[in-house]
């Protein structure tokens, strides 16, 4: 495993399905070089380098580009990569990598072993936040067994969810409570249910 | 230790192989379980990911709870590799799935399969979606008292609030749902969860923002 550059590659399908988007006549807003630019922060590259850079994709409205991500499901990747397994997906993919990849490689501990190539056994991670970028950015600390982050159970007045003091109190007569109760046994009737999506239909 | 001869096996030792193979052994069969992926914390392998290890494992005796701390950190992208859906030997790659539609599949290969890295959530099904659907072959009723044996052994408990759940359900009580708090679900609303993690002991209670407060023997540094 290495660093495989995908941000490219990436952006250059979503590129590609709003310009589909745009063909199809299936955009609800016009497309705006400004939406590219209000995502600026005052470190990131210059307004006209942006305005000059930004893709199809940046340009339309958050809306549009859900749409767009949405297009890519109909279209069927077919990828033999070296190692000669089959890798079948449909571009669908793409719109979850987007989500996933940062979630699980970007902000995950990968940049901070020593030496990443070593069997699993071997490995060093010295667990140092600055050796992160993710980590730096977001101030973690890096990863440990546990951070203390409990506020209570919900609860609220007549229920058995929650017990104990109350914590804190949030909309309505919902509230946090200091400890836990449980769920309760309840009779079922469900002869009034409609069914959403009936069989046959 | 293997036999040639068993009344029952099952191939998979995910979150349902290991429960048929418990009723069935209760019910005095004799059951083998196969699991291609890794064993994780099991003294007869190792090194599960670089080594072939032993045959097979029928002891608790096997178990290792220091293995496991060492084998099965909380390094996100060092689990999502040991955990991958293929042979615990990563350079075998993946198994192959051919799968309908749009999707991701994020199945997890050894001993203990999806639950692996699944979130503890152990909700019943809605009464409605089996007494209202004709193709059971069993009532809801019929269901209750495995849902009631099985949160007892997990001891299934209402999820705590972190930041984020209190952020939930502040925005689900302002838009007008109802806090529900029971069992059988019949009606639209939200809930905590209800969870099979072990509810985190009250000295992990913070006040205020959300800041990283250090909990007890930061054992993973250095
Ligand atoms: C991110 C995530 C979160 C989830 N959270 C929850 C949750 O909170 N609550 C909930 O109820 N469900 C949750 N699920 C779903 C749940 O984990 C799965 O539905 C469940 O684990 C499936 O059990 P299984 O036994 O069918 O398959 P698996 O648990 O996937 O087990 C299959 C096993 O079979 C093995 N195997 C496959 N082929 C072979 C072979 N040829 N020979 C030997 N062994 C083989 C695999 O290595 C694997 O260990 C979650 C799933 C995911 C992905």
């Amino acid at each position: 495993m290495g660093n495989v550059p995908i941000a490219g590659p990436v952006a250059a399908v979503l590129d590609l399905s709003a310009t589909e988007l745009l063909d199809r006549g299936d955009n609800e807003d016009e497309p705006s070089v400004d939406r590219a630019l209000t995502l600026l922060e005052p470190d990131d590259a210059a307004a006209w380098a942006v305005r000059f850079a930004a893709g199809p994709f940046s340009k339309r409205s958050r809306r549009d580009r859900l749409r767009a991500i949405g297009l890519l499901d109909g279209y069927e990747l077919e990828l033999s990569p070296v190692s000669g397994f089959l890798f079948e997906a449909d571009a669908g993919l793409v719109g979850q990598l987007v989500v996933g990849f940062a979630e699980v490689i970007y902000y995950s501990e990968w940049q901070g072993y020593d030496e990443f190539t070593r069997p699993p056994s071997q490995r060093e991670h010295p667990n140092d936040p600055a050796a992160v970028q993710s980590w730096r950015q977001t101030g973690y600390p890096g990863d440990a067994s546990g951070y203390a982050a409990l506020r209570g159970y919900v609860d609220k007045p007549d229920s058995p969810l929650g017990g104990g003091d109350v914590w804190k109190d949030l909309d309505g007569d919902v509230r946090i409570a200091r400890d836990s109760g449980n769920f309760r046994e309840n009779d079922y009737e469900t002869s009034g249910y409609e069914e959403p999506y009936p069989e046959g239909a | 230790m293997v036999s040639n001869e068993y009344d029952a096996v099952i191939v998979g030792a995910g979150g349902d192989g290991p429960v048929a193979a418990w009723k069935l052994a209760e019910a005095g069969l004799s059951v083998l379980v196969l699991e291609a992926g890794p064993f994780h914390g099991n003294e007869q392998w190792p090194k599960p990911h670089e080594e072939p290890g032993g045959e097979a494992s029928a002891s608790v005796e096997d178990l290792s709870g220091e293995l496991l701390d060492e084998q099965f950190t909380t390094r996100e992208s060092e689990m999502v590799n040991k955990l991958v859906f293929g042979p615990a030997d990563h350079e075998r790659g993946f198994y192959v799935r051919k799968f309908p539609g749009d999707g991701a599949i994020l199945q997890c290969s050894g001993v203990g399969g999806t639950t692996l890295h699944y979130t503890g959530n152990h909700p019943r099904a809605y009464p409605a979606s089996i007494d209202e659907q004709g193709h059971w072959p069993l009532d809801y009723a019929d269901r209750v008292p495995c849902y009631r044996e099985i949160e007892e052994v997990c001891e299934v408990a209402p999820a705590p609030v972190t930041a984020k759940e209190e952020l939930f359900f502040q925005g689900a009580e302002a838009a007008g749902w109802d806090l529900l708090d029971v069992k059988n679900v019949t009606e639209p609303g939200y809930r905590p969860q209800p969870n099979t993690i072990r509810q985190p002991d009250g000295k992990l209670h913070v006040d205020g923002d959300f800041t990283y407060p250090e909990v007890g023997s930061r054992s993973q540094r250095k």
